[in-house]
């Protein structure tokens, strides 16, 4: 039995429990089903335990009759090599099946650090990379996730990739599949007609026939697939907890999605659209079951800005109340300080204060549409100190599109005023905890600066160096991204299909875990994009508009030429407030 | 105070003690049971757990006190629904006082069962005719900054009260808690000295002691030749 030789090799390793299985909320194994979907994480469990996402589909595939659907996420490199020695394939959570007698295997991939990952699991699931060398009976590999938005990168690794919210179509993509399955009778003939026909479906595309399709005529396009009503979808109030403390260990309500403010850097803001809000209603109705059926001890509100939430203080006293009852702390955005939310924070403990300006000056932040102001942060932080706070945290981006020194510059000099705001109105003896965390600027597709340059590596570590020489001398932490992972998050992010090689090169050369600093490996991915003749400076660098883009196969929702209208708006300071 | 004895049984043998607990914590937090918080400026629940147990065995014995004035029957009862695969409340009792596990609980015994007939009793009975045995352990050691793996010898002779059994069953009697003996890497010890290393095994903790008498010393059991005598299971108190 695959089970005790898999207890015999979680002696070896760290943290066995991510693999053993039996979670409390675990939906129990359908023996008899006609459609058996693998639904994987490109990540460690604690991660894949915190995503949203992944509970959603697990419970919407199972609550069908006809469907099996379990889980299993990205082993640690130690249990990845024991696995290798010890013969065993990549195996389901739940019933320890091995992932080649799955009918589907399906990959949850939320950034581009993501990618070798995929790369990872399908070999340790002995398939081969791409979809053309797999055989008809091996499992259909279909991808999701905000980082397959720009599917390009690794279309040649799935058969197929949804493009947008997963939660109504993967119904039609379970129906589909069922139905083909009981009229075909070979392995062959249930893969073909299966991919020919979901290709119609909204928010599917299907590389082996979308990219022909495409090259002839470029109108043809995927369109994004969104939910239109957030009420009346599936929320996992019942779902899987993990046995091993993930690392957002609290239930999450989901209060909206999508935003309207358009920082002009942020995908996640522009891909995520339109705006939908979940009533207020149905929010209480989803907490009051979340509190009763986790345990959790925290609730926190989740989406890209909660305080755009219209009336967020209603929402706020109907959950409040619910939550003291059951002992639950409702963590809030401490974003925006005004005299209700105050008030209100002032009850749970006071964790630090964080704001994200990312730009330091007003000329920068009005480029890229960072609504927010000088006045807004220091209002904020004057009725912070007044409660006694004393733990302020700010986050920056370095390299923004015309970014000069005197942007810089202005990085420290909040940093100089946040000081003397708090001696004028703090009224405790303690000292100020003040934390920068800077990241580097990823030009990202979908955005208005999708075509901008990122600034080269020895750049970075220039500005990082300098930032952080003038921030320490002030006592400010500092914190910065890694050169190397932006660079490369910025080459795949804007890559083409040609960026597959680079990946499977990557791949051999035992690249994984890319959003885990301890093994992320710059020189190897320099290594990986030179062997494959593909300059990675070329990527980072400035795009021309005339050239179609790599990803123009991809309807977003929102036209080029929005972006297009944004980017020189940005850059003639307009801000539409 | 009800004191819950539960067993931890595959998959939850391989859930660390501090998963464990926040599991407990939870799952009386599903079950309703109207645990009494600490209190002071980060108030816990007062759930207090025996000695942590080594990741990747079983047990049948492991105990927990829960601080509620709800009865040993609701609590069961409720809390039975919101445990997670491998974890089994056994049984319930009142209790007037914490009785502070990891002080009381002394001894254990554990069942092992190889996965084929090997002759461990020479072996055993060597062990327990000699005055000292001497195990090999893996140590965390800091050099140079760095963390590096480093094989310990240590004298575990006053750690083991009785070994018996034959062919493919054998029984042990191990110290356990602030002394402590993992009856799994004992296994593993003897099958290496038996020439028989790769021969997989299964180990449960099937019972825990304290001591009768308080004035007995832990260290000093060992050497005591009947055993019984000064041992009392934890269950029948």
């Amino acid at each position: 039995m695959l089970t005790q030789k898999i207890n015999k090799i979680l002696k070896k390793v760290s943290k066995p429990a991510r693999y053993a299985g039996g979670e409390f909320g675990a939906v129990e194994t359908k023996t008899d089903a006609s459609f058996n979907f693998l639904l994987g994480f490109c990540d460690v469990y604690e991660v894949g335990m915190s995503n949203l996402g992944i509970k959603i589909l697990y419970g919407i595939l199972n609550e069908r009759s006809d469907t099996n659907c379990e889980l299993c996420f990205a082993p640690w490199p130690d249990m990845g090599e024991v696995m290798k020695e010890n013969d065993i394939e990549l195996f389901s959570l739940q019933s320890k099946t091995i992932a080649r007698d799955f009918d589907m295997l399906g990959f949850s991939v939320a950034s581009e650090l993501n990618f070798t990952n995929v790369l990872y699991m399908l070999e340790l699931a002995g398939l081969k990379l791409r979809a053309k060398d797999r055989k008809a009976t091996d499992p259909i590999i279909i991808g999701g996730g905000m980082g397959l938005l720009n599917p390009m990168p690794m279309a040649d690794f799935f058969d197929l990739i949804v493009i947008g919210e997963a939660e109504e179509v993967i119904n039609k993509i379970a129906d589909l599949y069922v139905e083909i399955k009981t009229q075909s009778d070979t392995k062959t003939k249930i893969k073909n007609d299966f991919l020919k026909e979901v290709a119609s479906l909204e928010g599917v595309f299907v590389p082996s026939i979308h990219s022909e399709e495409h090259s002839k005529n470029p109108n043809q396009k995927i369109k994004k697939t969104v939910v239109k009503d957030l009420d009346n979808v599936y929320y996992p109030t019942n779902p899987i907890l993990p046995s091993v403390e993930a690392v957002h260990n609290r239930a999450v309500l989901e209060i909206f999605r999508g935003c309207f403010r358009g920082c002009r850097f942020c995908q996640a803001g522009f891909v995520s659209r339109p705006v939908r809000f979940r009533s207020s209603e149905k929010l209480t109705e989803i907490a009051k079951e979340l509190i009763e059926k986790t345990g959790y001890e925290e609730m926190s509100l989740s989406s890209l800005s909660t305080s755009d939430y219209p009336n967020l203080q209603n929402l706020i006293e109907q959950l409040k109340p619910m939550c003291s009852d059951a002992n639950v702390n409702l963590s809030l955005p401490s974003t925006r300080l005004d005299a209700f939310m105050a008030s209100h924070a002032d009850e749970s403990r006071k964790s630090s204060l964080t704001f994200a300006p990312e730009a330091g000056s007003q000329r920068l932040r009005d480029v890229i549409k960072k609504g927010i102001t000088e006045d807004d942060i220091f209002n904020g932080l004057e009725n912070a100190f007044k409660m006694g706070y004393d733990a302020v945290k700010l986050y920056f981006m370095i390299g923004l599109p015309s970014e000069t020194q005197e942007d810089l510059d202005a990085i420290v000099e909040l940093a100089r005023k946040i000081k003397t705001h708090y001696k004028k109105h703090s009224k405790t003896k303690r000292s100020l905890s003040l934390r920068f965390a800077l990241s580097t600027f990823v030009p990202k597709p979908y955005t208005p600066f999708q075509w901008e340059v990122q600034l080269s590596y020895e750049d970075i570590i220039k500005t990082q160096n300098e930032l952080k020489d003038r921030l320490k001398k002030m006592g400010v932490k500092v914190a910065f991204h890694d050169p190397g992972t932006s660079k490369v998050e910025a080459g795949l992010s804007r890559g083409g299909s040609e960026i597959a090689k680079v990946l499977e090169k990557a791949h051999s050369l035992g690249i994984k875990f890319d959003g885990w600093t301890e093994f992320f490996n710059y020189e190897k991915w320099v290594e990986a994009f030179n062997n494959e003749g593909i300059n990675l400076d070329k990527y980072t660098a400035q795009k021309d508009f005339e050239t179609p883009l790599p990803w123009s196969i991809i309807n977003i929702g929102i036209s080029d030429e929005f972006f297009k209208d944004e980017r020189e708006r940005a850059f003639i300071e307009v801000v539409k407030l | 105070m009800i004191i819950l004895k539960f067993e931890k049984l595959n998959p939850a043998s391989f859930m660390a003690h501090l998963d464990v607990m926040r599991c407990f914590n939870m799952a009386l937090r599903r079950a309703k049971v109207k645990v009494k918080y600490s209190t002071g400026f980060n108030p816990h629940m007062l759930v207090f757990f025996s000695s942590p147990l080594a990741v990747g065995l079983e047990s049948r014995a492991e105990y927990v006190c829960v601080d509620t004035n709800d009865s040993a029957e609701v609590v069961i009862k409720n809390l039975s629904k919101t445990l997670p695969n491998g974890i089994k409340i056994l049984s319930a009792k009142a209790a007037v006082n914490n009785p502070n596990f990891a002080s009381v609980l002394a001894v254990a015994r554990y069942e092992v069962e190889l996965d084929k007939e090997i002759d461990l009793k020479p072996i055993l009975d060597k062990i327990l005719s000699s005055k000292t045995f001497n195990m090999d352990f893996e140590k965390m050691v800091k050099d140079r900054g760095r963390e590096r793996k480093e094989i310990v010898s240590k004298d575990v002779r006053d750690r083991i009260l009785d070994l018996s059994g034959d062919g493919k069953k054998y029984n042990f009697l191990l110290l356990c808690g602030n002394l402590n003996l993992r009856a799994d890497k004992l296994v593993e010890c003897l099958l290496t000295e038996a020439n028989n290393s790769q021969v997989g095994y299964k180990v449960i903790k099937t019972e825990a002691f304290m001591l009768k008498n308080k004035k007995d010393k832990l260290e000093d059991l060992w050497l005591i030749n009947k055993l019984p005598s000064v041992l009392i299971s934890f269950d029948e108190i």
